[in-house]
């Protein structure tokens, strides 16, 4: 059993290259609200894989399309992500190292503000067609001047154009030293020009990446191959097949009966009897993050930070962590997720890990909800563990007269009202928060998920952010400290547990496939 | 359907006519025009109730409203009731159920791969229930013993109150999890591996079909056996045995099997839990999934296979009693 | 569902049962076990100290004398959550199948003892495309029309949706019942004597028809609410039934489903509420049946 083996070593020098790497996980999985990875539990590249033929894995529903711009629901991401090919990829379960993948080779001007990317010779895409530089123009420039979902992930690139015969020149708003580990994420997937208009293009789609589609990919199975004109690291799995299970219990089932060889969601419940006795063929992976509720501070009543802090107040996180992640998590009590530096400090206690009612109260006191109130808490059903998170807040917030009623939607309807500002208060599981610019991300009021959060308007916060992100390694403790400090102050959010996502792979295949640190599912590369 | 409610005086036995029966069988067809345009009009009433628009329902998360607008408008949501209603019928004759949204495919398709499944599950389960129900249901009624009546009664109630999807965990987790002789869920790629997965599932909806089955069977062989001629084979020494397959079982056959017509609802009912539960790649999972991700076309379409499907099986359950039962010409 | 148990009705109905059995214990025995289920329903969670919903310390304990049925994950009581169920479950059940019977028989008798046969037909063709859609299938569809969450009048989340769903897949079948009884019944002889001797149609309908019909549709009704709950169980399980934290039978099921294996409890005393509900019934109705076929 592999669990909590989280990189505490934190590596500054690649200090923003993780976080823009994990920028785009993070930000898609919170839109997926499901639980996401932190940091990936094994380490695939210290063992050498050996081909294989066929897996088996589950998702959790059915693939609605794979239109890299306009990608939100959890298993069109992961298709995204192995069917398409980019310019750079994450080295598989690594959350530092990125490799090039379509592109030759990359270099960034001198001033930092644009970049030329020279595509590797004789590209394929994989029907066969040959993939050029107008291809990667045509496929950017719809994001960067179309209002799709996937443009929120092209902060700071302003604009893309075709260099030389085999080039694509980028331009950047800010310096942007990191643009490789950016164009890495899912929405930079390579589309051969204008394929998005096809009809057929969500049930046969053409891109670069790893992978490519066999058949028909939009029923109850899905299956991918390796795509044979791919010119970065081969996979080592040649075949996986997906099969929608909605139902987690069902899929632990499957893993444990070897119909499946990966069940991608598993409940923290089953974890014990999956896990028993070192005998069974099934390892537990565990990838971090943390869950969280957010008030909508455009509420008349939320808007009080007072009544957000008795919220983070009056929640009693070890009980949480008992109930809903039977022992799997650990209560979280400030923003910094516990892979960040500075996690365990006193200054990240911003909230206690048990209820402090009478603070709660007294908080409450003088605000409109002095006297009771209500609100609506929107969960979302493709989260395993929501249901039990919801139940367990209700109980715990009707202790200090706040009175929750819980609303459980699909994700399709979840993300329509998050995205709307359309809740009262929302309840996200556990993103993945990496390191600081994903924090940067959640509390930047720039950032692209200002849309669906609250709309924080801070400039201390700003500031703090600023100087954390460029402050040298000695002071970023501090740095870090401010940042927690002006989060005390505004609670934009409330921190409940760093909880894991769990899934459940036949040992056999733990190193050769796994959720990489975005939470998408990777494939160790074949030496 | 009605018919089969009615009891009627005895009148002599003699042929159905053909042209009687098809003048049924094409009364039937038109009923099945009229409960084909009803459906259509209830999941159409459905959707248009349903809170928000559905355009931006599906499109979810920053859709301007423009392409809500034109979604709104494709899948014909802006027009009055009786147009969507008249055009989805029109559709319909034209074999076209409309196209999935969330799919993006014809929900034809849909029906296709994934009714075959459903159809071979409830199959399953109907032998298997018969198999396991007319031995039961035929010792019960034979036997004269006091007490049976009660224990048929009460055993087959608790049957009927067993939920499916207790049923069919505490399947898996003892056949499929702990002694590993059955896979846990999923579908087979050949004959040999669809059977194996299809016995945990075709004995979980079975169990939900298996009581009436016992009931229908231990009555008309509790009748049956009060017959006069059954009495005088008896009397001439006719094994027991002999008389349950000469004069028993034909009188059985016809009550169960317009019983198994009429069950086609349930079945199917019983199917989207088993399904789930299963994961089987079937129409139950297909029209759940396609309920909990609001693809209101596929809803509406797969709804109204459904309905056509169970009205038709039943007209074959009305004619079969007809056939067998000419009493009851008679009614209507 | 409708059709299995209407099938049954129609089996149990049309043949005359043997007059061996006499025996009058079955319905005063089922009809005490429902009282046991009912006073337990009231009772234990007034006298009980735990509140259903509150979470505490013991999580998944087995049955002890703190807690006769052992508590759920969220370490919540059991014995007053089943309790609390069984008072929601037959609500919901004689609320919905009450509607029904009461909407259905109507139409029915009207229809059956209507002398053109126009309306018995155009309400036959209503509840022929009703009936078609499978019950779990109609509630689907429901709640996916309102909404889970639509609770008028305080009513628990979910239980609105359910009911609107029993009441109309419902209704047609005791539409057919009593349509199907009152025409029996209107064809007898007696009718025909009490209509030559000029007595009112209203008067008819209510010293003959009416009672013909009432005791098919009671036992009817009975065998439907136990199947209503039965299938509320497995709306839980596909996220359509009522929404937690509102103690209800099917969704203690499905939660204890996960934990089966480790807690079988959970799942263990909702089952047995519900199988001794079958029961109770299945002899109450066998013990009127009885009755009936006595006199």
């Amino acid at each position: 059993m592999q669990r909590r083996t989280t990189e505490h070593s934190f590596r500054p020098r690649h200090w923003s290259r993780v976080g823009l790497a994990v920028i785009a996980g993070s930000a898609a999985l919170l839109l997926a609200g499901c639980t996401g990875g932190g940091d990936a539990g094994p380490t695939p590249t210290a063992t050498t894989v050996s081909s294989v033929d066929n897996l088996t894995v589950s998702m959790p529903g059915p693939i609605t399309g794979v239109d890299p711009a306009n990608t939100i629901l959890q298993q069109n991401v992961w298709f995204v992500h192995l069917l398409g090919g980019n310019l750079f990829a994450a080295v598989p379960g690594s959350s530092s190292d990125v490799v090039p993948a379509l592109a030759q080779s990359g270099t960034l001007a001198d001033d930092g503000l644009s970049a030329v990317v020279t595509l590797k010779p004789n590209l394929k895409f994989s029907d066969g067609t040959p993939l050029t530089q107008n291809d990667v123009v045509a496929t950017y420039t719809r994001d960067l001047t179309g209002k799709n979902i996937g443009a929120l992930f092209y902060a700071g690139i302003t604009g893309v154009e075709a260099s030389g015969t085999d080039g694509v020149k980028f331009t950047f708003a800010n310096p942007n030293p990191n643009y490789q580990a950016q164009l890495s994420q899912f929405p930079f997937a390579i589309l051969p020009a204008d394929s998005w208009n096809k009809p057929d293009f969500v049930t046969n789609p053409v891109m670069a990446g790893q992978y490519m589609a066999q058949g028909d990919i939009t029923g109850n199975t899905a299956t991918l191959v390796a795509n044979p004109n791919y010119p970065g690291p081969k996979p080592s799995v040649q075949k996986l097949t997906f099969n929608v299970i909605a139902d987690a219990d069902a899929a632990a089932n499957q893993l444990v009966s070897g119909q499946l060889d990966w069940a991608t969601q598993v409940l923290p419940t089953r974890v014990a009897t999956l896990d028993a006795g070192g005998t069974d063929s099934t390892q537990i992976n565990e990838s971090w993050g943390i869950s969280v509720v957010t008030p909508n501070d455009s509420d008349p009543i939320l808007s009080d930070v007072k009544v957000r802090q008795a919220i983070g107040d009056a929640i009693d996180r070890t009980q949480l962590a008992q109930i809903v992640s039977s022992g799997t998590g650990d209560p979280q009590t400030g923003p910094l997720a516990p892979n960040f530096p500075g996690s365990t400090d006193a200054a990240n206690q911003v909230f206690s890990a048990t209820a402090d009612t009478a603070k709660a109260k007294t908080e409450l006191a003088g605000t409109a909800c002095a006297t009771g109130c209500s609100f609506e808490l929107l969960t979302s059903t493709a989260t395993a563990t929501a249901a039990s998170t919801a139940t367990v807040l209700q109980q715990q917030l009707a202790a200090i007269g706040i009175k929750l009623t819980i609303v459980s939607v699909d994700q399709t309807t979840f993300n329509t009202r998050v995205f709307a500002k359309n809740f009262q208060i929302v309840l996200t599981g556990g993103g993945a928060f990496g390191y600081s610019p994903t924090l940067a991300l959640m509390l930047n009021p720039q950032g692209p998920t200002k849309a669906m959060f609250s709309q924080w308007p801070s400039t201390t916060i700003s500031a703090a952010l600023l100087a954390a992100n460029t402050a040298s390694s000695a002071d970023q403790g501090t740095a870090l400290t401010n940042v927690v400090k002006v989060f005390a102050q505004d609670v934009p959010w409330v921190p409940l547990l760093s909880n894991p996502q769990i899934s459940a792979v036949k040992a056999e295949y733990a190193n050769q496939i796994f959720f990489s640190p975005t939470g998408v599912p990777d494939v160790a590369t074949l030496p | 359907m009605t018919a089969a409610t009615v009891t009627t005086t005895p009148v002599q036995r003699r042929a159905l006519p053909v042209a009687t029966l098809w003048r049924i069988v094409v009364r039937k067809l038109l009923e099945l025009v009229g409960v084909v345009v009803t459906v259509t009009l209830i999941t159409t009433v459905l959707i248009r109730l349903a809170p928000g628009s559905p355009a931006s329902n599906i499109l979810g998360d920053a859709a301007s409203q423009e392409s809500i607008d034109r979604l709104n408008q494709q899948l014909g949501l802006n027009d009055p009731l009786l147009v969507q209603v008249g055009r989805n019928l029109g559709q319909l004759f034209t074999g076209n159920l409309g196209s999935s949204i969330v799919q993006s495919r014809p929900v034809s398709s849909i029906v296709a791969q994934s009714l075959p499944i459903t159809l071979t599950l409830i199959l399953s389960a109907i032998v298997l229930a018969v198999v396991v129900g007319i031995p039961i249901g035929l010792a019960a009624g034979f036997s004269q013993k006091r007490g049976y009546d009660q224990a048929v009664g009460v055993g087959t109630s608790l049957l009927i109150a067993l939920p499916p999807f207790v049923v069919g965990t505490l399947l898996i987790y003892l056949l499929a999890v702990n002694f590993k002789v059955f896979p846990a869920g999923g579908w087979g790629t050949n004959p040999v591996t669809i059977v194996e997965h299809l016995v945990l599932p075709a004995v979980t909806l079975a169990i939900l079909i298996v009581s009436p089955i016992i009931r229908s069977v231990f009555r008309s062989t509790r009748d049956a056996t009060g017959q006069e001629y059954v009495d005088a084979a008896r009397s001439r020494g006719v094994s027991s045995l002999r008389i349950a397959f000469r004069h028993v079982l034909p009188v059985v056959s016809v009550p169960l099997i317009t019983l198994l017509c009429y069950s086609a609802a349930i079945l199917i009912g019983g199917a989207i839990i088993v399904e789930v539960v299963f994961g089987l790649p079937g129409f139950g999972q297909a029209i759940n999934t396609a309920v909990l991700s609001r693809d209101y076309p596929t809803v509406a379409g797969m709804t109204l296979v459904v309905a056509v499907l169970v009205v038709l099986i039943t007209t074959v359950g009305d004619l079969l009693t007809l056939v067998a039962d000419p009493r009851r010409r008679l009614v209507k | 569902m409708s059709a299995v148990t209407h099938a049954l009705v129609r089996g149990r109905s049309a043949e005359a049962r043997p007059a061996r059995f006499q025996t009058g214990w079955e319905l005063p025995a089922g009809i005490t076990i429902l009282v046991v289920l009912v006073l337990t329903s009231v009772f234990v969670p007034v006298i009980s100290p735990y509140d259903p919903n509150a979470l505490s310390a013991s999580i998944l304990q087995g049955p002890s004398a703190a807690h006769l049925f052992g508590t759920d994950q969220y370490g919540r009581d059991l014995l007053v959550r089943v309790a609390l169920s069984i008072r929601l479950d037959y609500s919901i059940a004689i609320v919905g199948v009450g509607f029904s019977l009461v909407v259905g028989t109507t139409l029915g008798v009207l229809a059956g003892s209507a002398r053109r046969s126009i309306w018995g037909t155009l309400l036959m063709r209503a509840t022929d495309a009703i009936i078609s859609i499978p019950f779990i299938l109609l509630v689907l569809l429901i709640v996916l029309s309102i909404g889970p969450t639509w609770s008028p009048l305080g009513i628990p989340q979910g239980v609105p949706a359910l009911m609107i769903a029993i009441f109309l897949t419902g209704w047609p079948i005791f539409a057919r019942i009593s349509r199907t009884q009152a025409t029996s019944v209107m064809s007898e002889d007696f009718i025909l004597s009490a209509q030559l001797m000029g007595y009112s149609k209203r008067r008819i309908v209510f010293k003959h028809v009416v009672p013909n019909v009432s005791s098919q549709v009671l036992t009817y009704a009975m065998t439907d609410c136990i199947m209503i709950i039965a299938l509320t169980g497995g709306l839980a399980f596909l996220g359509a039934g009522v929404l937690p934290p509102t103690p209800e039978l099917g969704s203690i099921m499905n939660e204890g489903k996960s934990i089966i294996t480790t807690a079988p409890w959970v799942t263990f005393f909702p089952a047995c509420a519900i199988l001794l509900s079958a029961i109770a019934v299945s002899l109450s109705v066998n013990g009127i049946l009885n009755r009936q076929n006595q006199k």
